[in-house]
Parts: structure tokens; sequence; C-alpha cells
């Protein structure tokens, strides 16, 4: 797999577009899990630099890349503090013109393959939701973050950015090689985001 | 007066377009480097009459694109043959070549009309400009060239035109709105701005020896306000800029009446352009994203200002994702 946010770089047309509505830790994240999955799965991240907070309303950018880009395909990731229930996904794609005409949560209330039409056009969607807890200060992929350190070190670290990065730089590591350097099992217990990516790396010879 | 499409074919380092270039009240282009955005604006600038001498250059408008902005070599792609430039205004076809000897010719719906004189063009045009070379300013991302704006700042009847329209007040003013420093008005003979400090006392400092950015933007705000060309063309418009006075400048060109098209690598001038989706028609705001083919054929989408926020609100870069128009 490849995580690029240059497609010169790679030269060809991407399989899926991440859209996020968080920070800037979950393309690290995807870094690390490049290695993960020898296969020729290409994710384009085309991440502002200036990030927003948006959550769900990243699914508004669906309708931009199907009319002017064709292309159709999404791995939509936000962070359980936005999330209440799959059903809001639902309707937020109807009002965009998207008809679901097949939906399925592969992890309940985590992971949502959806399948829809928007026009002609075929839509494909993954949704993925980071973090366990639905508010406080540390939501999201900090609280996996954090969730793997501790099942990889023993050691229990507080989930804000502060104490994980000090944990990292006590370890001579950054995010993108504590994830590639982490065994499966652990990952997959952590991350949400490894059981989609999972999931999409099974379906992509069904998708194509 | 708009410039409501553009056609480009054998023009600096574009072949040709796949379309016309479809473009609005408010233009902004992006894309690589390289994709063909400054030759898009050299297009736009030398319209309608290529030989016309820029008054702020002072040198014909072929000649500024050809010998100031580049190297001397004929403009045409691979440096030989005949350059095919078609614009159209109110619903008019007009169409400039030019020759491997700078030679030009303008047709309109189709006709040669090389013969054409400057009052029937600027009715046809229904243009407000008094001299046609003035219907276009390009203001080029090389600060040492926008220097030369002080000359023609400088003449006599320029300069009263400034004092009368109250522009060297209003450039310190708007210019005050984004640093730290009060600034009252500019006095053009020096081209020193007066500072005013807290306990009233002032002094005054030469332009050049302001940031780069206020330079650049004191500069073109009196040239262009007293022209008040139809078409305003700014090439890497953020170049030294601070995003509040992008903010400043954007609510600035958007509130003139002409036309601008500017390019851009600044993500920073994408986000500030939805603060200033009040002061247009959300139809006059557009977002061309440029992208080329391996031979050299000028791909376009044109996204509307509610696409950008839409895909800024989703955290993508729409700089980035313009490849997606030629990977296949």
């Amino acid at each position: 797999m490849i995580v690029t946010e240059d497609l010169k770089k790679v030269g060809r047309r991407p399989d899926f577009v991440v859209l996020t509505g968080n920070g800037v830790w979950e393309l690290r994240v995807l870094k690390g899990l490049e290695r993960k999955f020898p296969c020729d799965l290409i994710l384009f991240f085309p991440k502002s630099r200036l990030i927003l907070k948006t959550g769900k309303r990243v699914y508004e950018a669906v309708r931009v890349y199907v009319s002017k880009y064709n292309f159709c395909r999404f791995l939509v990731l936000y962070d359980n503090e936005h999330h209440r229930s799959f059903s809001e996904d639902i309707r937020i794609l109807n009002e965009l013109g998207v008809r679901v005409l097949h939906c399925e949560q592969i992890v309940a209330d985590r992971i949502l393959f959806i399948f829809g039409k928007l026009g002609s056009h075929g839509v494909v969607i993954y949704t993925s939701v980071q973090g366990f807890r639905r508010s406080g200060e540390c939501r999201g992929i900090n609280e996996e973050i954090a969730a793997l350190i501790r099942l990889r070190f023993g050691v229990s670290v507080n989930e804000d950015h502060g104490a994980i990065r000090q944990f990292l730089r006590s370890q001579n590591m950054d995010i993108t090689e504590l994830v590639e350097s982490s065994g499966v099992r652990y990952l997959r217990q952590a991350f949400t985001l490894y059981l989609t990516l999972e999931e999409i790396n099974q379906g992509k010879d069904l998708l194509w | 007066m708009l410039i409501s499409e553009l056609n480009i074919t054998e023009f600096r380092g574009i072949r040709k377009c796949e379309q016309p270039i479809k473009l609005s009240k408010f233009t902004v282009l992006i894309g690589r480097n390289n994709v063909g955005k400054s030759a898009v604006l050299e297009a736009l600038y030398m319209f309608p009459r290529p030989k016309g001498v820029d008054r702020i250059l002072n040198r014909e408008k072929i000649s500024v694109v050809k010998d100031i902005l580049h190297s001397g070599s004929h403009l045409a792609y691979g440096y030989w043959g005949t350059i095919k430039l078609e614009y159209t205004v109110n619903n008019r076809q007009f169409c400039l070549t030019i020759d491997d000897h700078s030679n030009v010719k303008l047709y309109i719906d189709n006709e040669d009309r090389d013969d054409i004189a400057d009052k029937e063009l600027k009715n046809l045009l229904q243009t407000r400009v008094e001299n046609l070379v003035d219907l276009t300013v390009l203001i080029p991302n090389n600060l040492d060239l926008l220097q030369r704006f002080d000359d023609l700042i400088r003449k006599e009847s320029f300069r009263n035109l400034i004092m009368k329209l109250g522009l060297h007040v209003k450039a310190a003013r708007i210019i005050s709105e984004c640093v730290d420093d009060i600034f009252t008005d500019i006095y053009l003979d020096t081209m020193k701005i007066r500072k005013e400090l807290p306990d009233g006392n002032f002094f005054y400092i030469h332009v050049d020896d302001l940031g780069d950015g206020i330079k650049k933007a004191i500069r073109v705000m009196l040239v262009v306000e007293a022209l008040k060309p139809e078409i305003i063309l700014w090439d890497d418009f953020e170049v030294s800029a601070h995003p509040g006075l992008i903010e400043a400048l954007l609510r600035w060109l958007a509130e003139g009446n002409w036309q601008v098209v500017l390019t851009t690598h600044s993500i920073d001038v994408l986000y500030e352009l939805l603060n200033i989706k009040d002061k247009v028609n959300p139809e006059d705001l557009t977002v061309l994203q440029l992208a080329k083919t391996k031979d050299d054929v000028l791909v376009y989408r044109k996204l509307t200002a509610d696409e950008l926020e839409d895909l800024l609100t989703a955290n993508q870069d729409p700089r980035k994702i313009a490849d997606l128009l030629v990977m296949r």
C-alpha cells in the first residue's frame, strides 16, 4: 500500500481519497501502516496545511470529487466525538444527493461500508471512527496511539499530544516509526484504521 | 467588459487548451510550477493590442512579455510557429495571431480586422478605458520590476490624478489596517509615507524601506486605482504578503469595478478567498485548477466558491487534487 500526498510521486490515479475531519496525526499513522499491507493500493491524502476539526462535514467533499474529477472511492476518517450513529452519516449523504444502495457496519459503530449512487456514478465509502470516548480532552486517534503504547511498552501514557510526544521522544521515535515497528496483533487492537484497511484490502478485488 | 473565455494555441509552454478557459469576474489560477498560469496572464495582458505601449513599463506589451519577463526568444511553443490567442468578449470572438517575426494580426468574428480603429474597437469591447493599452494591467511577481511603477507615479499628470482621487490617503489607510504602524498618507514626489506615532509626532519613511509586501501593495493600489483598467492580472499574488495583507488586498480587489485574474501557490489565499465571498456574487468567484498533460495540453477544472469551501472543510488541498485531471 502507498499513502501519498503527491500523486506525481506515484504516477497514477489513486484507489481511495482520504477525507479527514480530524487533526494531523492520521497521515502519520497511515504512513506507518503502509508496509503492513504489501499490495498496490494507493491512498491519496491531499491534506491541507491548515487542519480544521470538521467531523462529518468532510462528506461535503464527496460531491466535488465525483462531479469535478470523476473520482468515487473514499476513506473517511473522523473522531468519535463527532459520532452519534451511522444513520447520521447516511442522512448527510442523502442530503448531498448520494442514494445509498447498500450499507454495512463492518464493526458496530466503528467502521461503516457504503455503496451508493451519485448521479450515474457508483460511490464507495469506508468510514472509520477514531477513538473510544465521546467527550473529554483527548478523544480520537490520540487515544488509539496511547493504547498502542500501552500494549507495546506496558506504559500508561496520558492521551494528550504533549504526553504522547514526550514519550515517543524518550524512545527516540516518531508516530510513523512507532506504528511501523509494531506487530499486527497490537495494531489490530489499537487502531480502527487498521481494521478498516484490512477490510478495504480484502474487498478491493470485488470493487474494481 | 469581461473576457469570458480564453483559448491558447502554441503560446509559451502551452501547445493547446483541452477546452477554452472560462473566466469569471474574480478568477484565481492554481496549479503546479510550469503548468502555464503566468502564460494565461500574459495572453490576457496582450489583449487587444500586443503592440500597444504599456504605460507602466514603457514598452510594447509584447516586448514586456518577451524581453522583460522572459529571455527574448520567440514566445511560440517550442520557439517556432504562430501563436493563436482567442478571446470571447461580449459574445464576440477576438483572435490575435503572432508570427515568428512578432507580426500581430487581429481577427474579430473570424474577419481580418487588423486595421480597426481604436474608437470602433472600444465600442465593440464596451470598455470605459480611454486608452486601449490601459485595458489590462499586469502585476509581475518580480519585486524589482514593481519599482518601475514609480516612474508613472512621479509623472505630474498621473500624480495629480492620484491626489485628486485621494488614493495616496486610501492606500495608506488600507495598509495601516494590516500592519502595526499607523500610516496616514503618501508623498508621491519622493515616494515617502507618513508614519504617525501615538504621541502625535510623525515622520516620513521611504516606501522602499518598508517590507516587501507593503512596497508592492502601495505601488499596485496607487497605479491600478488611477488607471482603472478593465482587467487586473496579478502573478504570484501572495509573494511577501502576510495573510492579513492577503485578505486586505483581496477585499480591495473584490470591491473594484474590474475583472481580476490572479495566480497563487498559497493555501492562505484560498482560505482568505472564503472571507471575501460576501463581497462578490458567488458565481463571480472561481478557482481554476490547471494541469498539463505530458504533451503540453492545458487541462482545467473550475471550482465555485462553495466547492472550494467544501474541499477546504474536508481538509483537502485543492492544489494537490489538480493532478487527478491528468492521471490515468
